[in-house]
């Protein structure tokens, strides 16, 4: 099988997959969820990681997140992002909205086959 | 809705807390590529390595800081951009009104910018000195009238209860005896003398000042020099400071004015600086043309008449002022002073006063003691300020008015835009923005008016 061409994130996706990522991992920092994403997609996804960090302002100037400095194991600083109880609402209402997106998208392509 | 508010007021703050914003997303950037070297580092790579491979994955710092950046606070502008944009249009559509609501309020605002000015000069501003917490002045009181052979004052001091001339005799004991003030200083004036070698000789107004004036006041020269304790001895060459305003007034501001002889009334002095710009006079309200040594009260006699009055104890009218020293506290230095007072005017050469007389010295901060003329101009002021409110007040109350009746045509408008809570909320903004856009113009035309007075 040829290699798989990385995919672009799909325009407004990201959000959701960090509030995914983390209300499945708990408090996380850019790098985690960074990681946590490209595991998951198996390096499908075309992701810079600084490409994350207009998300994670968004989420926080939402009030969906919350961020706040401690150590690694490690013992290197870093900055945590934790999802709030309006977090956790809006995962669920953009995860039915994207099943429903998405649910679309795969019957009108089923039908054009 | 709420938390898209919660964004919208998120992103106003960064507005103003930029800098820390800044600082933390750097912090963030640096722990998140110092993470990603550390895993590069334990999968086997030298550490030099994993850094640069760290920068790799995580693709350009600065688009990254870049856009986190915009993400902070590029819409809000945009979109006030584009009301006040809005509200700009809006304001041309209507001229008629946008001229009768601009011109109300100018008006307004014009005559209370020209009274405050006035208020500010004569009540609030602070006295022009350095430090003027530590600057006293000194005034007595008594029972019964000194037995004096001249009392002047002009004007610095306006109190029935309490006098603040006294005689250049007693500013001399003072500064000679004196241990709870850095400087002492002493002031009369000022007196219009003929003031010839410049042009026409025409009268100019002069402040007699001792050599500590300027020191204590801490007033400094823009050129030259400041009048200094050498200028107070007999001997000394006669030396003048210009106030500033003279200066540009009747000198053209010409630098060469420092250095030039003049002639007060038939005596010649040199001019030897220009006072600072924001220094015209201690006393709230009054000016003068040039400051004079006293030792100059010898020769330059204005209007006076028979007695020496630098020598003669009981003529009194010089204003005393001093400094205190870095912690002693004003009722020290009222005692100590009050036992020289008592000495010179109770058991002097000359007593001024008897016992019966109890004549007593208070120091005052000088911004309470030199009311200047404040005291009997102030009610009126205040009468004035609060009637020219009343007609700003009426004028907001005509264009609130005007403003109700024109939304009232825009009725059907809003209807549109009503669908929507935030495009309500939008358009509020554009309508508040147009009014705060005719309130801006409003200072500028307010000044205009109030200057072209």
């Amino acid at each position: 099988m040829k290699k798989m061409m990385p995919i672009p994130i799909l325009q407004g996706t990201l959000d959701l997959m960090i509030l995914r990522t983390l209300a499945t991992m708990g408090p996380q920092h850019a790098y985690g969820i960074a990681n946590r994403l490209q595991q998951v997609s198996e390096d499908a996804l075309n992701l810079n990681q600084g490409t994350i960090y207009p998300a994670l302002v968004r989420l926080e100037q939402h009030g969906w997140t919350r961020g706040s400095w401690s150590k690694t194991e490690k013992n290197r600083e870093a900055k945590y992002y934790a999802i709030t109880k309006a977090g956790l609402k809006a995962l669920e209402e953009e995860t039915v909205r994207w099943r429903q997106m998405s649910g679309v998208v795969e019957k009108l392509l089923a039908e054009e086959q | 809705m709420l938390s898209r508010s919660r964004r919208i007021l998120s992103r106003f703050r960064n507005l103003f807390r930029n800098n820390r914003a800044e600082e933390e997303l750097a912090r963030e950037v640096a722990s998140h590529l110092t993470l990603l070297a550390d895993d590069f580092e334990r999968r086997g790579m030298a550490p030099e390595e994993a850094q640069l491979a760290a920068k790799r994955a995580y693709g350009g710092v600065e688009q990254a800081k870049q856009a986190h950046r915009d993400e902070r606070s590029l819409l809000w502008i945009e979109q006030t951009i584009q009301d006040l944009r809005y509200a700009l249009r809006m304001l041309a559509k209507s001229p008629g009104f946008a001229t009768v609501a601009i011109l109300t309020l100018a008006l307004g605002i014009g005559a209370n910018t020209a009274i405050f000015s006035v208020v500010d000069a004569v009540m609030l501003r602070s006295v022009a000195a350095e430090d003027p917490q530590r600057l006293v002045i000194f005034s007595w009181s008594s029972r019964h009238d000194p037995k004096l052979n001249g009392l002047s004052s002009y004007g610095d001091c306006d109190d029935n209860t309490r006098d603040c001339s006294f005689s250049v005799p007693f500013y001399e004991a003072l500064r000679s005896h004196t241990a709870t003030f850095s400087g002492v200083m002493a002031f009369g004036g000022g007196l219009d003398v003929d003031f010839s070698g410049n042009g026409p000789a025409n009268i100019a107004r002069g402040e007699f000042v001792s050599g500590g004036y300027f020191s204590t006041i801490g007033t400094k020269t823009i050129m030259g020099r400041p009048l200094g304790l050498a200028d107070d001895a007999p001997t000394a060459s006669p030396a003048i400071v210009l106030d500033y305003s003279y200066w540009q007034r009747a000198f053209g501001a010409d630098p060469s004015a420092v250095g030039r002889t003049v002639r007060l009334d038939n005596v010649d002095v040199a001019i030897v600086g220009v006072a600072e710009q924001n220094f015209t006079s201690l006393t709230p309200g009054k000016s003068q043309d040039f400051f004079m040594p006293l030792s100059l009260a010898k020769r330059i006699r204005g209007e006076w008449g028979t007695q020496d009055r630098l020598s003669d104890p009981a003529t009194w009218w010089v204003v005393l002022g001093g400094r205190l020293k870095p912690g002693v506290s004003i009722g020290q230095a009222q005692a100590e002073a009050t036992t020289l007072f008592h000495a010179e005017v109770l058991n002097g050469a000359k007593p001024i006063f008897s016992e019966g007389d109890a004549p007593t010295l208070q120091l005052l901060p000088a911004r309470e003691a030199l009311n200047g003329e404040s005291n009997q101009i102030a009610a009126m002021l205040e009468l004035i300020m609060t009637a020219v409110g009343l007609v700003l007040l009426i004028a907001c109350t005509n264009v609130a008015g005007l403003i109700l009746a024109r939304s009232a045509n825009r009725q059907k408008e809003l209807a549109m835009v009503a669908s929507g809570w935030w495009i309500v909320a939008s358009d509020l903004r554009g309508i508040t923005l147009r009014n705060c856009v005719s309130f801006c113009e409003l200072p500028v035309l307010g000044d205009f008016l109030a200057t072209s007075h």
